[in-house]
Order: C-alpha cells, then structure tokens, then sequence
C-alpha cells in the first residue's frame, strides 16, 4: 500500500470511521516491515494490537472442555462392561451342560484369560473411539500446521491421560469382575463334583 | 447443546473469552479461572439455554465480562495500570512486558490501552484485538451503539494524544 492510502486510512482510523476490513489492512501494514518513515511513530500501536491478539488460554481450559468427553468414554466403558458380562453368563449357560456330563470342569472355557478378555474390551471400545476422537483430531491437526506453535502438545497429553484414565478404569472393574466370576465358578466346581462323589 | 455444538462454537473462542476476562481483571489466573467457569456454566446451562441464546459467542461474552466484574469487585483486584508506565512487578498480574522480544514502544502502548477508563478499554479492545462489529460490541457490554462509537473514539483520541508525547 502507497503511503497516501495508508496516511488517509490513519486518519479515518483515529475518527473511528473505519471498517473492520480497513482496521485489518493498518494491522497488517504496520507488521509488515516494510513501513514509510513518516508512518513509524504510529506503528507500535498496530504492533501491540497484533501481539495482544495473540494472546492464548494455556492448556487448562482444554481439560474443562475434555470432560463432556470422559462421560462418553464411561458410557462406552460401560457399554464394553454389560457386553463382556452378558458375554461370560452366556458362556456358563453353554457350559453348563457338558459340564454336568463331563467329569472334569471347564472352568478355563468358562473363564476368560486376562489376555482375551482385554482384547474383548478393546474390540468393543473400539468402533466408539473413532466417533469421539474424529473432531477434535482434526481440530489440533490445523492449528499445528498454521501457527508452528508446540502448543497442541500438552493438550494432546491432556486428551491420552483422560483416555488412559478411563481405560484403566474398564480394566480395573474387568479384574474385580473377573474375581467374582473365577469365586463363582470354583462353586459350581465343587457343587458338580458333590453329587458324583455320592454316586460313586 | 450437544457434545460437538459445544466443541465447534464454544470452544474455539476460548482465548477470545481468555484475552477478555484478563482485560478486565488484569489477572492471568483470574482470567484463567473466569474462563473455565464460564465453560463449565454454558454446557451445564446450556440445556435450558438452548433455544434463547441465538449467538453463543455474544452470550459467553457477556458471561465472561460478568464473571470479571464479579471477580474484580469481590476480591478488588487492582489492575495493572500503572501511572508512569511501567508495569507492575507482581507474578500474577498481566504485565504487557510479558512479551520481551517487542520494542520498548510497543510496551508503552499497551500499557497506555490498560490505562483507560473500563468502558472505553473494554470498547477498544474488542473492537482492535477481537475484531467485533460494533452491534457485536453492544450486545456483550450492554451498550447502546452510540456509546460503543463514543468510547472508541475517545479511546483511541487518548492513545494517539499520548503516543504523540511519547514520540516526542
């Protein structure tokens, strides 16, 4: 821009006569570098605007706004719980036939390992995690891109702990469930094996 | 207000509501902690809220600056307005030096701009840093537009008065 054009937007500027457009066009004049000597003593405004508008929230907001968040994941965790324990009560029912006839208890059928029963919850979570994640994936994806700032980071940090946090919630209530079950399942052991020690 | 409603137009104007709340409270972490109440009170009331508020961003303003005002007047924060300038040592307060790698100049301006009067502050700012129409204006302070216009003028008629000595 000519020195005259910026001279009369000045003008209008300290009127209050200008547009948002023409206040955006001073902005990006005055931190442009180049600027006219006879413009210099009105630059450090337009420079302490840009800086303040650079201004950002740290991190902390962030974890406000991940909390809405935590409750889908609970509702999942939730969801990956009744499944995995429709999913061992079906197994017993189907179990508890041979059982009766065979004399050694299938116990370990009946009783998933840790191993499976992670991967279980794991398939179950899954299909939800793509839906919660998408967005805000996308958002950090963009501001890194533009501003270079290491900013996102922390924030990605914030999102992986409340995941892991929540995961580490599933699991532990899978280990107290899994307790319970392996407790019921030596009662039906001894239980089955009652009857047979008469007969014999 | 669903989940991606929230995270689509309330989120993303955080560091608006940020600059603001630290532009009446002089305060980093008042400002920080005006701004997460602010949060946590429109997903919590926005339910009921839903169908009133037609623009989410005016509506968190207003919510921001009454926070604010709630904050600075309870706790009678001073803000950083120094008289000759220089701002005031003090871990908490917004200092406009926080920015070290801008010129001496740059500084004093900023400190000039904290130096207004609240209304014509809070006009500058969110007409030359958020770049609010000037309907945007009076609908988050609760001022008529001429005030808004009035404000302006004034403020920035101080800003130039006052540059013009510093150049000098």
């Amino acid at each position: 821009m000519k020195y005259e054009e910026i001279q009369a937007l000045l003008e209008r500027y300290w009127e209050g006569e200008t547009s948002l457009e023409e206040e955006r066009a001073l902005k990006a004049y005055f931190n442009a570098g180049a600027i006219d000597d006879r413009l210099r003593a009105e630059a450090p405004l337009f420079q302490a605007l840009k800086e303040e508008q650079l201004i950002e929230l740290k991190t902390k907001a962030r974890s406000v706004g991940l909390r809405p968040q935590i409750y889908q994941w609970a509702a999942a965790a939730s969801v990956a719980l009744l499944l995995a324990a429709g999913w061992w009560m079906l197994g017993k029912e189907k179990n508890s036939m041979p059982l009766a006839n065979q004399p050694q208890p299938q116990i370990p059928s009946a009783m998933p390992d840790p191993e499976t029963q992670h991967h279980e919850v794991a398939a179950v979570v899954e299909p939800q995690a793509p839906i919660i994640n998408k967005k805000p994936a996308k958002r950090r994806v963009q501001p890194l891109l533009s501003s270079n700032q290491p900013k996102i980071d922390p924030e990605t940090a914030i999102a992986m702990a409340e995941i892991k946090a929540a995961l580490a919630l599933v699991s532990a209530k899978l280990d107290k469930g899994k307790k319970q079950a392996v407790q019921k399942a030596s009662y039906l052991d001894v239980v089955e094996k009652l009857p047979r020690k008469k007969e014999g | 207000m669903t989940w991606a409603i929230f995270h689509e137009q309330v989120l993303p104007i955080r560091h608006k509501l940020y600059r603001f709340a630290l532009r009446i409270t002089g305060s980093v972490h008042e400002a920080e902690d005006v701004v997460q109440e602010v949060l946590e009170k429109v997903w919590k009331t926005a339910p009921e809220n839903a169908e009133n508020v037609q623009n989410w961003e005016a509506w968190c303003m207003t919510l921001t600056r009454n926070r604010s005002l709630d904050k600075t007047r309870s706790q009678s924060i001073r803000r950083t307005a120094p008289l000759d300038g220089i701002a005031e040592k003090s871990s908490d307060a917004y200092s406009p030096a926080q920015a070290l790698e801008s010129s001496d100049l740059v500084q004093r301006v900023k400190a000039y701009m904290q130096e207004l009067p609240d209304k014509q502050r809070l006009v500058m700012h969110l007409r030359d840093i958020e770049e609010l129409s000037y309907d945007e204006i009076a609908e988050a302070l609760n001022i008529s537009m001429e005030q808004v216009k009035v404000n302006l003028h004034r403020a920035r008629k101080t800003i130039r008065d006052k540059m013009v000595t510093m150049v000098n």
